[in-house]
């Protein structure tokens, strides 16, 4: 077992999902009460990572966190390290790449919150942020809990992307699944399998929880 | 000088339906006045202009001296800002939270002695000892419409708006709740505006009915003078 890469995964997939928990329930929530028409252009946008193939997103990603595009030039005068082939770059890669898995679920728990119960809220005095913390965010928990659920499962198995813009680099960059394919390179399928049972039992274990967890007590 | 309620305003649905609301309550004593008419016709619509819940195209509402809405000068207060209790349809009771934190949700700005009494106070005199620790839906529809008044009442709200209150409940029980409702109102002594398109119920509870038709006023008294026209919607 790679332990490295096992941590490795492991700090991705907790970043990503604190990233995309941060940025998805406000773009979520957004989603969910906006009345705006161009609205679909931006669930179009959200939702692109789950028909693109991982090599085309992670290609323009390349390019466009490489030392020749804006970003990369103004990251590089910053912290004086390229983004590709770095910790930093295949985070980015694993933030949009797993964007739709948890901002579809927030979304969903968003919108099925009854608009009467945040006016009923309303009327009683409470602000509006209070009303959000205290009715509207637990109410669409099941909805929130999902998308976290996905979103860290998908990160720590995410290949394509981590692979265009990560490379393969030992300790810095290879992942669990990036290892599985270094391994079967290497013909040595015994390490490979002992890996690949790793993420299946974490996937359906992970899947289990959720649905253990996502069940609403009060209906 | 006698404080009242003012309302003149139209408000207007994308599809073009217009609700023109046209209300004056005196607001220094209890009374009930019930909005009256058939389903459709802007009665919930007015109730939620003057909750502040759905913004009127122009006009004004006062209460007394203070400005609630203004589309002249744009002011626009909110919910939070009217002080007022919404009882809805169906009641919007809170599902995550036990009855006794519906009934205390409100009441933050308490500190927690006195919000405890108060949640107690109303426990009591809504008959509702026994239930604190359940959820609405471990309670009966009855019993949801008296936690959803005692979280409105216990805010002591200077108006209460109440929107088809006994709607959810079934036929057997609505004629014991409407007596136990106006007891309940008379109790507290809080203004009431009440939505209803039952007979039964505006002439039960009303001391004021305003009957409304395609969105307008159409007569306004008390239960003897309009009595007529109640009977006939």
């Amino acid at each position: 077992m790679d332990w490295t890469a096992l941590w490795l995964t492991l700090r991705v997939a907790f970043c990503s999902t604190a990233i995309l928990f941060l940025l998805g329930v406000p773009l979520s929530y957004w989603l969910a009460a906006t009345r705006w028409r161009g609205r679909f252009f931006i669930e179009a946008i959200v939702a692109l990572p789950l028909v693109l193939p991982p090599t085309v997103l992670g290609f323009y990603l390349l390019i466009a966190l490489g030392p020749n595009s804006p970003l990369g030039r103004w990251c590089l005068s910053i912290t004086g390290e390229r983004l590709p082939f770095s910790f930093a770059g295949i985070l980015i890669g694993s933030v949009l790449c797993n964007l739709p898995f948890a901002v579809r679920p927030f979304a969903a728990g968003f919108a099925g919150v009854n608009r009467r119960l945040v006016e009923a809220s309303w009327c009683l005095g409470v602000s509006k942020r209070a009303t959000f913390l205290r009715v509207t965010l637990p109410l669409a928990w099941p909805g929130i809990l999902t998308g976290l659920v996905l979103a860290f499962t998908h990160s720590v198995g995410e290949f394509g992307v981590v692979l265009m813009v990560g490379g393969n680099i030992p300790g810095v960059t290879r992942t669990l699944s990036i290892s599985i394919y270094d391994n079967v390179q290497a013909m040595d399928y015994a390490a490979a399998s002992q890996t690949a049972l790793l993420l299946v039992v974490f996937a359906f274990g992970m899947l289990c929880l959720l649905q253990a967890w996502g069940r609403r007590e009060w209906t | 000088m006698t404080r009242e309620l003012l309302a003149q305003f139209e408000m207007r649905y994308p599809s073009g339906a217009t609700v023109h609301g046209e209300l004056r309550l005196p607001m220094d004593q209890f009374s009930i006045t019930v909005l009256f008419g058939p389903s459709g016709c802007g009665k919930t619509t007015i109730l939620r202009c003057l909750a502040g819940l759905q913004r009127p195209l122009r006009g004004v509402i006062r209460l007394g001296s203070e400005t609630w809405f203004d589309a002249d000068t744009k002011i626009c207060r909110s919910p939070q800002e009217r002080d007022i209790g919404f009882l809805f349809q169906e009641y919007a009771l809170f599902p995550h939270l036990t009855v006794v934190q519906n009934i205390g949700y409100g009441l933050n700005h308490l500190a927690a002695v006195p919000r405890q009494r108060r949640i107690d106070e109303m426990l009591g005199a809504l008959n509702l000892a026994g239930l604190e620790a359940r959820y609405p839906h471990q309670i009966s529809g009855g019993q949801q419409q008296r936690v959803a008044l005692a979280r409105v009442l216990a805010r002591r709200p200077r108006l209460l708006l109440l929107d088809e209150p006994l709607s959810a409940i079934d036929d057997s029980l609505r004629a014991q709740l409407r007596l136990e409702l106006r007891r309940v109102l008379t109790e507290f002594g809080i203004p009431v505006v009440l939505v209803t398109h039952d007979p039964v119920e505006a002439k039960q509870l009303a001391h004021r009915v305003v009957v409304l038709s395609d969105g307008r006023v159409t007569k306004a008294g008390t239960i003897d003078e309009v009595g007529s026209l109640v009977g006939e919607a």
